[in-house]
């Protein structure tokens, strides 16, 4: 389906984005506004947080519906499943299946896509050319050890994934597979990894 | 306005404001807090060691049966998910992965190809991975194992995945130098269905997990290789792979890092073929790789491209860390499931040697 910006008052066209980008439906083109103006409302990081917990429950419950009755769940099954699931917290916290639905939204709420990457050592512009001014002046392993004492940043920042780093990390993925963890669970580590514009 | 959309819209919202009146408990699970696990004896170690279960782990995955299910990914940079069909008859495994987040992707994965289909570009890589000399050689008997050197194992009972019985054990790493994990199994299958990697303080960084799965699904082995083969009317793209070692493309690494044992090293090239005739090839990239084990570190060296290697510092993303740097003539790129620390020794310790 291709995502109309209609008339609807106020927030609703975000919110209404937002939901086409969980469906992987949002055109490319609006997605960089929707992140911003995602990451200063609250009401849009909580609403990308439930839609992936309507993804979930739609999951969950859909082979179930349409085996037994030959239709998707209705939304007034939904609601119920929420506020059923929303209202029992004392029970809910327990729960492992309930635990991960909200892992995974809160994790969304964070992500709004999967493009971006903290910086974690050098902020850009900055410490990138002291390392490159050291580089300059100094024997290869003295970059290394200059890189090694960079200080990272009080605050971390973030940015949109670039393709060679893409490319290098597929490469990591694919050809990495040294690990014990990557044979029976290969997939899980990285099959499923986004990359962005591949 | 789609009326489907809109509902979601209008549930989300009712939802949205139940969920508000629980927020604290829930958050706090979600931001990655070390989860209340319904789990039994979470002290008791398990009757054997790591290395055991390791390898008891891959050859149920050996073994396994066919499954179809649905993975979440998360961090808290990213999420998604993706369709998995898995088909196994004992000597041959093949996995469909279909993306359902985010750009279309189709993974193919026949033994030891991958096809990779990018609908969007209509282009195809193709792969071959190459044993790399890592898991599960570094179990085999007489072979030196680090592993029960830098993390421990510890049971944490049984819990429910995706609606299966799974066991679960938590590998504890012993240094600061690498992350923990929580692996539940399949009771039965010994299939892994949820992965956590969890950093020092037991902060969940990544998690990957079913939320739906089918085991014993009949998925045809041959309707996928038929799929995997129709390759008609996309661009397709070769890695080209070399192997070598990293001394003879002139580099060493001054102090090994502890517990990281090179396993194998490649030079990649790839070749976009737009025709039978002609042929491109991109700048050839060595890849010397590290494990631990369980960790995997990549170093990728290349030479310096002034347009394009502007940024050097560190980044992460879940789980996986990258480290860029110039160093002299070459860009060097570090990448690995690994605490940042650990990729800067990495880097502290290449060395041009030619």
């Amino acid at each position: 389906m291709k995502y109309v910006n209609d008339t609807a008052p106020n927030t609703e066209p975000s919110l209404l984005a937002l939901s086409a980008l969980v469906d992987s439906e949002l055109e490319a083109g609006q997605i960089a506004p929707l992140v911003q103006a995602s990451v200063q409302s609250a009401q849009l990081q909580q609403a990308w947080k439930t839609y992936h917990l309507i993804g979930d429950s739609l999951r969950a419950h859909a082979a179930d519906v349409i085996g037994s009755r030959g239709h998707l769940p209705s939304a007034t099954a939904l609601a119920d499943n929420m506020r059923v699931a929303a209202l029992s917290s004392g029970v809910a916290a327990n729960d492992s299946v309930w635990r991960w639905k909200m892992l995974a939204g809160v994790a969304g709420v964070m992500a709004v896509g999967a493009l971006v990457w903290n910086i974690v050592g050098v902020a850009p512009g900055t410490g990138g050319a002291v390392l490159a001014g050291n580089t300059q002046n100094t024997q290869g392993a003295t970059t290394a050890v200059a890189v090694a004492n960079a200080t990272p940043p009080a605050t971390s920042a973030v940015m949109i994934r670039d393709q060679r780093l893409d490319e290098l990390l597929a490469a990591h993925k694919q050809f990495g597979g040294a690990s014990a963890l990557q044979q029976p669970a290969g997939f899980l580590r990285n099959a499923n990894f986004p990359t962005s514009g591949r | 306005m789609n009326n489907a959309r809109a509902a979601i819209v209008f549930i989300a919202t009712l939802g949205s404001f139940f969920s508000h009146a629980q927020t604290n408990p829930l958050l706090l699970a979600g931001t990655g807090s070390a989860p209340q696990t319904s789990v039994a004896s979470a002290d008791t170690a398990p009757a054997i060691g790591i290395n055991e279960w390791l390898l008891r782990m891959h050859e149920s995955a050996m073994k396994r049966r066919s499954y179809v299910g649905t993975l979440v990914q998360s961090s808290p940079q990213a999420m998604s998910s993706a369709r998995i069909w898995h088909a196994c008859d004992g000597n041959q495994q093949m996995e469909r992965v279909e993306t359902l987040t985010g750009a279309p992707r189709s993974t193919f994965r026949h033994n030891d190809k991958l096809v990779i289909f990018m609908p969007q570009d209509k282009l195809v890589r193709m792969e071959k991975r190459e044993s790399t000399g890592g898991f599960p050689d570094v179990l085999k008997p007489g072979a030196a194992t680090t592993i029960p050197e830098f993390y421990a194992i510890k049971s944490l009972g049984v819990e429910r995945i995706a609606g299966l019985e799974a066991e679960a054990v938590q590998l504890l790493p012993k240094d600061p130098l690498r992350f923990g994990y929580r692996i539940w199994t399949e009771k039965k299958s010994g299939l892994v269905v949820k992965l956590q990697t969890l950093d020092a303080a037991n902060n969940v960084l990544e998690q990957a997990a079913f939320s739906e799965l089918q085991l014993d699904a009949p998925v045809k082995m041959e309707k996928l290789q038929h799929m995997m083969a129709a390759t008609e009317g996309y661009r397709v793209e070769r890695a080209e792979l070399t192997k070598t070692t990293a001394a003879t493309e002139g580099w060493i690494l001054k102090t090994a890092v502890p517990g990281f044992r090179p396993v194998s090293c490649f030079k990649r090239g790839d070749t976009t073929v737009n025709s039978a005739a002609s042929a491109t090839s991109a700048q050839p990239i060595m890849q010397w790789i590290f494990t631990d084990g369980l960790a995997t570190v990549s170093l990728f060296v290349e030479g310096f491209d002034k347009s394009r290697h502007t940024q050097e510092g560190s980044m992460a993303s879940g789980s996986t860390h990258t480290l860029s740097a110039r160093m002299q003539d070459y860009w060097m790129t570090a990448v690995g499931e690994v605490p940042a620390q650990t990729l800067k020794m990495f880097a502290a310790s290449l060395e041009r040697k030619k």
